[in-house]
């Protein structure tokens, strides 16, 4: 299958803010992608330009080779969008939402909207100002999938569920998924991303750092070695390897623990080799520890 | 100002406070400078068959002039509806926003953050009657009267007791009412029926009684502008008493109901339970959420309504129903010259419809104008509040949004001046007044462009603007406008400039009939700004507004 969203070095500033600068990536048709970063990395501003609410200031983002801003109309016809913080009328009742958002977006199915909101446990008979920050939640969900869109943007979707909810929604994400949409989301919550998404892209301060499959980011970053020697080695040879990020010298000095990075262990493993080493062990970074690694300013450890 | 929940209420409302004294102040001091020049002009004799608006005591002489124009009514109504505003949010508006939840975790009592919240907005009125004191000073100075320090603190003050009031009945129906919005709508309410029981009572025979259930009846009670007028101790004593009643009912409701609750809800035992397909058929049948454009007209009904019988039934008809006692009086004052003469020169005042001209025309077109812009600053707002985000999140064209929300507008701007040329005919039918019905519907029709000006200004300047700006800017414009217009007789203003003015171009249609080319010109502009308006907002970044 070939891209749906298809992102080419868009860059969007507020004036002398910095919204987002050169990001560059593609979603395949079908898979669910997670779009990462701390709080005003620019995951919102990127979603709100997918969507055609802001205007690039250079470079063009297309879905179905459509033009996200000029073409903006044709490409929300494809997409089921919720927004970080859903807001309506507090005066409208949750199935008057629906039946407006309904008789705006055309070609939703009653029924299937009435199972969505039995399957999320959700009262569209009360007034929004009524609703709970999680039935809110639920209803920007409901009016997300309404649709069947072959396109579901969704920016932090599980924001104020409760766990049983959560996992009702990620059982209607995969069938979307099934049924052959494709998923944008952007999320904070790491076991969720572990769990639904095939790619990640990591965003941060307005830049793309990373973008790769799950596996293949907890394979290649960050990994823990700990080596074991029967007497005192010199550590600071093991320090100057290119590959080692930081190094931890335990039971005085016969025990290294080393952080390598890219996950090439050949030049730690000779180098432990030459020293005989008698037990060497390597632990799987969590995906947390890799997030924290690229969430922190520059300068404190982050590597892009 | 942020030690204590009362200096921040202070501080809240410094803007409030500043903008409402000024501009108040400056009403004021504008009718003591125009006393002594309205008062040789014979007006007295006008306001004499005013006393359904307020009591005419000593009319002829300058006190009893800005009491009766000013103090009685038009100050304290007009400072209410901040008032009213604010008393309604005091706490509702913060457990709206979830922020009184907070405010409630820690260790201060319920009663207390009341009060302190009340001493708060009771500082912000005394600081504004403080004020207006000051301005009524500058004002007798002004209109050539004995500067009377004590006497015009007294009358502000006065005004602040009744503000106070307003600030707690306010206050204790948001207890009763789940948002803010409609604990003012309430609140006002019930001001225009204190203010309509005090007007019947003392002006129709035997409904004397009706006055002491009205609040501006105790607070008229007093006149201390006026020297002749002695304190009446009881009223105040009336006023003071219904100021302690009403804290302590404050005080003991807030500190028993359920926060985000409220006291007595009627709705709760009437819960539908049906299940959600049900409940989607039944909304999916409504005309009213078929498009933005019904959406907009369902939304904005209550509003329509109460601008339309504002202006149409409380204006218009009962001007044109109270004309014929009117007319001898104010062509008499309005030819003998004055200041009234000469906002009124260029007017044919011989016939019955250049009164009605003069009269109703000189402002309605003005009062309108605000309508249709506030009904454009829902848009404004939405954008703003993001309640329009998933809404544009529809395969709908921006262009035609914007439209629909325009077009919902348009019908309302239409609906009114229908409505106006309907009361003005049936008023005049009931008093037996002679008008013409064609001058009067060119008259009324002409007031559309000028709505859809005022309406497009606000779609266009809210493309880039936060709604408060925008909406705004096109008030000042509406309002230099009318006042270019309005003391053009006056202020000698070059023709190119009063021509900018689009109450100057209305003319007078209500006398030489319809003048298209100055209607078909005013319109090509309003529809020029919504095209506008529609062609910027396809091209703006919806975040750059705000």
């Amino acid at each position: 299958m070939g891209a749906l969203i298809d992102v080419q070095g868009l860059t969007k500033s507020y004036g002398r803010n910095r919204g987002i600068v050169d990001l560059t990536f593609q979603v395949e048709e079908g898979e669910i992608f997670g779009f990462l970063g701390p709080n005003g990395a620019g995951k919102t501003t990127t979603i709100r330009t997918l969507m055609g609410f802001l205007r690039p200031t250079a470079g063009r983002a297309t879905i179905v080779g459509l033009d996200c801003w000029a073409q903006s109309t044709a490409v929300k016809r494809l997409v089921g969008y919720l927004p970080s913080e859903f807001a309506f009328d507090p005066g409208m009742t949750g199935a008057q939402i629906l039946s407006y958002l309904g008789h705006l977006r055309g070609g939703v199915d009653r029924r299937y909207v009435a199972a969505l909101c039995d399957r999320l446990d959700f009262d569209p008979g009360k007034r929004f100002r009524e609703y709970s920050r999680g039935n809110r939640q639920k209803l920007g969900i409901i009016q997300a999938f309404m649709h069947r869109p072959r396109l579901l943007i969704l920016d932090e979707p599980t924001g104020g569920l409760d766990p049983l909810n959560q996992q009702e929604f990620y059982r209607i994400l995969r069938e979307a998924q099934a049924e052959g949409a494709t998923v944008f989301l952007s999320s904070h919550i790491l076991p969720e991303v572990e769990h639904t998404c095939q790619r990640v892209g990591i965003v941060r301060d307005g830049r793309l750092v990373e973008i790769n499959e799950v596996e293949q980011l907890k394979r290649l970053r960050q990994q823990t070695v700990v080596v074991t020697f029967g007497r005192q080695v010199p550590s600071e040879e093991f320090a100057s390897l290119p590959e080692v990020e930081d190094l931890k010298v335990e039971r005085d000095g016969r025990e290294l623990h080393l952080h390598v990075r890219g996950g090439d262990l050949s030049a730690v493993i000779r180098k432990a080799a030459e020293y005989n080493a008698q037990n060497l062990t390597v632990q799987e970074p969590s995906l947390e520890e890799i997030f924290m690694r690229f969430y922190e300013p520059e300068g404190v450890g982050a590597r892009a | 100002m942020f030690r204590s929940v009362w200096l921040k209420t202070i501080r809240d409302h410094r803007i409030a406070v500043l903008g409402w004294s000024i501009g108040l102040g400056l009403l004021l001091y504008a009718l003591y400078a125009t006393a002594e020049q309205v008062l040789r002009g014979g007006v007295a004799e006008i306001y004499q068959s005013f006393r359904f608006y307020a009591d005419p005591v000593a009319i002829d002489t300058v006190p009893g002039y800005i009491t009766f124009r000013g103090t009685s009514v038009l100050i304290p109504t007009v400072l209410a509806i901040w008032v009213l505003l604010t008393g309604a949010r005091l706490l509702r508006g913060e457990e709206e926003r979830g922020s009184m939840d907070v405010l409630l975790s820690y260790p201060l009592g319920r009663v207390r953050l009341l009060l302190e919240k009340l001493i708060g907005v009771a500082v912000s009125i005394l600081l504004i009657c403080l004020i207006l004191a000051g301005f009524a000073m500058l004002g007798q100075a002004s209109a050539h009267e004995a500067v009377d320090y004590g006497r015009a603190l007294g009358a502000m003050l006065n005004v602040g007791l009744f503000e106070l009031c307003v600030l707690l009945v306010a206050c204790l129906l948001s207890h009763f009412l789940r948002t803010a919005g409609a604990a003012a709508g309430w609140t006002g309410g019930v001001l225009l029926v204190m203010f309509m029981l005090d007007a019947v009572g003392r002006t129709v025979e035997g409904a004397g009684w009706l006055r002491n259930l009205s609040l501006y009846h105790y607070y008229n009670a007093n006149k201390p502008l006026i020297p002749s007028v002695p304190a009446d101790w009881a009223a105040l004593a009336v006023l003071g008493v219904a100021l302690l009643a009403l804290l302590v009912i404050n005080a003991w409701v807030f500190a028993r109901r359920d926060l985000g609750g409220v006291v007595l809800d009627l709705s709760a035992g009437g819960q539908r339970e049906e299940k959600p397909l049900e409940l989607l058929e039944e909304a999916w049948g409504s005309l009213w959420l078929r498009s933005l454009g019904w959406r907009t007209l369902r939304a904005r009904s209550l509003a329509i309504l109460a601008w339309t019988v504002g202006i149409c039934g409380g204006y218009a008809g009962l001007l044109t129903w109270m004309l014929p006692r009117l007319l001898d009086v104010f062509r008499r004052v309005v030819g003998e010259g004055g200041v009234l003469g000469e906002l009124f020169s260029g007017q044919d005042i011989s016939t019955n419809q250049g009164v009605i001209s003069a009269a109703l025309f000189g402002f309605i077109p003005v009062l309108v104008s605000f309508y249709a812009l506030t009904l454009a600053a829902s848009w404004s707002r939405d954008l703003d509040n993001g309640r329009m985000e998933i809404v544009l999140s529809t395969p709908q064209p921006r262009s035609r949004l914007l439209l629909e929300h325009a077009a919902a507008v348009i019908l309302a701007a239409i609906f009114l001046p229908v409505v106006l040329w309907l009361a003005i005919l049936l008023a005049a039918c009931a008093v037996d007044l002679r008008v013409d019905v064609a001058r009067l519907a060119a008259a009324s029709a002409a007031i559309f462009p000028l709505e859809l000006i005022a309406a497009g200004l606000v779609y266009l300047l809210a493309c880039r603007l936060p709604s408060g700006a925008a909406t705004g800017l096109a008030s000042a414009f509406l309002l230099v406008s009318f006042l270019g217009e309005f003391l053009r007789p006056v202020v000698n203003m070059p023709d190119w400039l009063i021509g900018l003015s689009i109450f100057h171009q209305y003319g007078t249609p209500a006398v030489t009939g319809m003048e298209w080319g100055r209607f078909l010109a005013l319109l090509a502009v309003g529809v020029a700004l919504l095209v506008a308006a529609v062609v910027a907002f396809g091209r703006t970044s919806l975040a750059a507004r705000s």
